[in-house]
């Protein structure tokens, strides 16, 4: 029979809230990127997210696609759907200066339609991916480490890195960044705003992609799988709405002391708490951890 | 002008009338029953299932001759995995479709939901809901009028599970992980802890999560800690991969216990086939039974997939309210849903595939009634024993 040390159970669960907090930490820098620029709650992520974890499970399924060639495809599939989502439901409001409450309403709509658009196709059970991964975990003294979280750490890091210098050195990255100071007056500037918000909602929608065949691969794959998008939410309350750095902080903060409530107090209180710390960011640091803060915002 | 006022004056009149006498059991020819499941929705796979044994059941009756010659036709409503829908639907098949009697679903919210609905309705309802709280009233502890269960209840399955660990496998030491917002996960969770803390267990941690959960490593590692020799986890389909696979990743070696829902989700394709190696789980039914083969047979060949527990005990379970119609025809040239009622109370033996069925009329639920204890074994679930609900 195992058991474990004080040390190695305190060791293991924070592994777990790394790991957690990965899992968070790529839905929450995606849903920031939008935030950054347009300065909405882009709940939308979370249908996109959907739809692309489906769309890896098909090619899974039926194509037999291996692991890798799996996430591109649910990562493609992320970037398109986004970028179409951009065009159809938020462009017309962005041209017609629409206020930022109209964002965040369409954005909540948008999530509940993709949603619906997989039950349609799919019904509403739940399936899972074909085992893309044979060995699923490995132990380290005492402490156990599950390949795909590790996946998701790297998967994780490598977005975050790629995000970060593309928006540091490319044309599009710095353009996004001017654009997520002040659209108006980048625009001004020659800029080609309708490309950069695209380009913003494409690369988000990557990142949702990625995500959702993650998830897919680490839970079951149902419908509302895209409602994790609050837990993106909340991650970039703490860290900071807007800020990519932040969302990231925010997410790997919220995994800790997720698993932390947990031990502590159970699951059932765990939530209550949650939202209660992220109502008290709102009131006393609404900068969160990267000290962003926006005037507006919905 | 005044015609055409006369003709939709008339008009108006008969649409009502019409769809009254429409949903009179049927007129004189039919016999109208309700079927409230999921047949879609994360559960689908359990409402499919009695549907499907119903209307073969159906077919074979009316084949016969039905019942005192009338036709059997059920009236499927899909409830969508959603409790109000399920409400919605009876009160639909009551009020507009006029049924007789009511096929339940065999989810445990659902059966708590309509039971006092139907203690004002008054229409039978026989179904697979097995928490107790469907079937027993807890304000009086009397049994529902109208609320019949035609499967082991969530108690009684859970004290099989834990009477089967203590006195055969010998385990002493437990722990139990369940979901503290499902009805089926709770009901099956405090009734194995009330019998093992009685028996000479002890339970030496217990944890849980709740649906919108979906990592349960931090309740599996407080497990973990505190040395279990077995690991209850009674959860719903969505959960069961989830839970044994983190289980495993984990390293955690202690015997996993589970439900009657672990057929085929313990094997699901994203769960690594070792991590549901050795677990024990009761069924309804022992799947390597002679007379099962030719109901899967047919099954299969009729719907294209294979029949699950759901199947045959949905099967029994519109056979036991059958034979109450039939009795209550026999013995009053008519039938209303009081005399089914009424019948259901006196079911006996009724030679189902679960086993000889048996309605107390104390409890509206079976008694006696065997249970499989199953081990997944080689990646297939391979049957035990055969084994009951223990006297003490």
């Amino acid at each position: 029979m195992e058991g474990t040390s004080t040390f190695s159970f305190v060791v293991q669960q924070m592994v777990n809230g790394i790991s957690l907090g990965a899992v968070y930490a790529l839905i929450a820098v995606g849903f920031a990127l939008v935030f950054n620029v347009l300065k909405f709650s882009n709940f939308s992520h979370g249908g996109v997210i959907g739809i692309s974890a489906y769309v890896g499970f098909l090619g899974a399924l039926h194509l037999h696609l291996p692991l890798l060639p799996t996430l591109l495809l649910g990562t493609l599939a992320g970037g398109v759907v986004a970028s179409v989502v951009e065009f159809l439901a938020f462009r017309s409001i962005r041209k017609k200066r629409g206020q930022l409450v109209y964002f965040f309403v369409t954005s909540v709509t948008m999530l509940m339609l993709l949603e619906q658009v997989l039950v349609i196709f799919f019904g509403a059970s739940f399936f899972t991916y074909p085992q893309l991964i044979r060995t699923t975990s490995f132990t380290v003294g005492g402490v156990s480490i599950s390949i795909l979280y590790i996946l998701m750490m790297v998967c994780a890091a490598v977005a975050f890195a790629v995000l970060a210098w593309a928006l540091r050195y490319t044309k599009v990255g710095i353009a996004i960044r001017a654009a997520s100071n002040d659209l108006t007056t980048t625009n001004l500037m020659g800029v080609n705003v309708d490309f950069i918000v695209l380009a913003t909602f494409f690369v988000s929608g990557l990142l949702a992609g990625l995500s959702g065949v993650l998830l897919g691969m680490a839970y079951t794959l149902y419908p509302q799988i895209g409602q994790l998008v609050v837990k993106g939410f909340i991650a970039s309350v703490l860290g900071g709405l807007g800020s990519l750095t932040g969302a990231a902080m925010g997410a790997l903060a919220l995994g800790i002391v997720e698993v932390f409530l947990i031990t502590v107090m159970g699951a059932g209180l765990s939530p209550a708490v949650i939202f209660v710390l992220m109502v008290v960011f709102l009131l006393v640091r609404p900068q969160g951890f990267a000290g962003v803060s926006f005037k507006e915002k919905a | 002008m005044r015609k055409s006022l006369a003709l939709f004056l008339v008009v108006a009149m008969l649409v009502p009338v019409m769809a009254l006498t429409a949903g009179c059991s049927g007129g004189s020819k039919e016999i109208l029953i309700g079927n409230i499941q999921d047949l879609t929705g994360p559960n689908k796979a359990f409402g499919v299932a009695m549907t499907n044994a119903a209307q073969m059941y159906i077919e074979k009756l009316n084949a016969a001759g039905g019942i005192g010659g009338k036709q059997l036709r059920m009236i499927s409503y899909d409830t969508k995995s959603d409790v109000n829908e399920a409400i919605n639907a009876y009160n639909r098949l009551i009020d507009q479709d006029k049924v007789l009697a009511v096929l339940g679903p065999p989810i445990a919210n659902m059966g708590i939901a309509l039971a006092p609905i139907s203690v004002t309705k008054k229409v039978p309802i026989i179904g697979l809901f097995m928490d107790e709280k469907a079937t027993t009233d807890a304000k009086t502890g009397q049994p529902f009028t109208y609320m019949f269960l035609a499967q082991n209840s969530a108690g009684t399955q859970a004290r099989i599970m834990a009477s089967y660990a203590i006195n055969e496998l010998k385990l002493k030491k437990f722990a139990v992980l369940y979901n503290q917002q499902n009805a089926y996960s709770v009901s099956l969770a405090e009734p194995f802890i009330a019998y093992v803390t009685a028996h000479g267990g002890t339970v030496v941690d217990k944890e849980t999560f709740l649906t919108a959960d979906k990592d349960y490593k931090t309740q599996l590692t407080k497990i973990k800690k505190a040395q279990p020799e077995a690991i209850y986890m009674p959860t719903y389909p969505q959960e069961i991969p989830l839970s044994l696979q983190q289980a495993y990743e984990l390293g955690i070696k202690a015997t996993i216990l589970g439900d009657n829902s672990y057929i085929p989700f313990a094997t699901a394709s994203n769960t690594d086939p070792k991590a549901a190696e050795g677990v024990y789980f009761p069924y309804g039914v022992d799947p390597a039974d002679a007379k099962l083969q030719q109901f899967a047979t047919d099954y299969k060949a009729k719907w294209g997939i294979a029949a699950i527990a759901q199947s045959y005990s949905g099967w029994d379970a519109f056979g036991a309210l059958a034979d109450a119609i039939k009795r209550a025809y026999a013995a009053n040239k008519k039938v209303t849903p009081d005399m089914v009622a009424a019948e259901m109370n006196k079911t006996k033996d009724y030679a189902g595939y679960q086993g000889a069925l048996t309605i107390s009329p104390d409890t509206h639920r079976p008694v006696g009634l065997p249970m499989v204890i199953l081990q997944i074994k080689g990646g297939k679930p391979t049957t035990l024993t055969q084994y009951k609900e223990p006297t003490q």
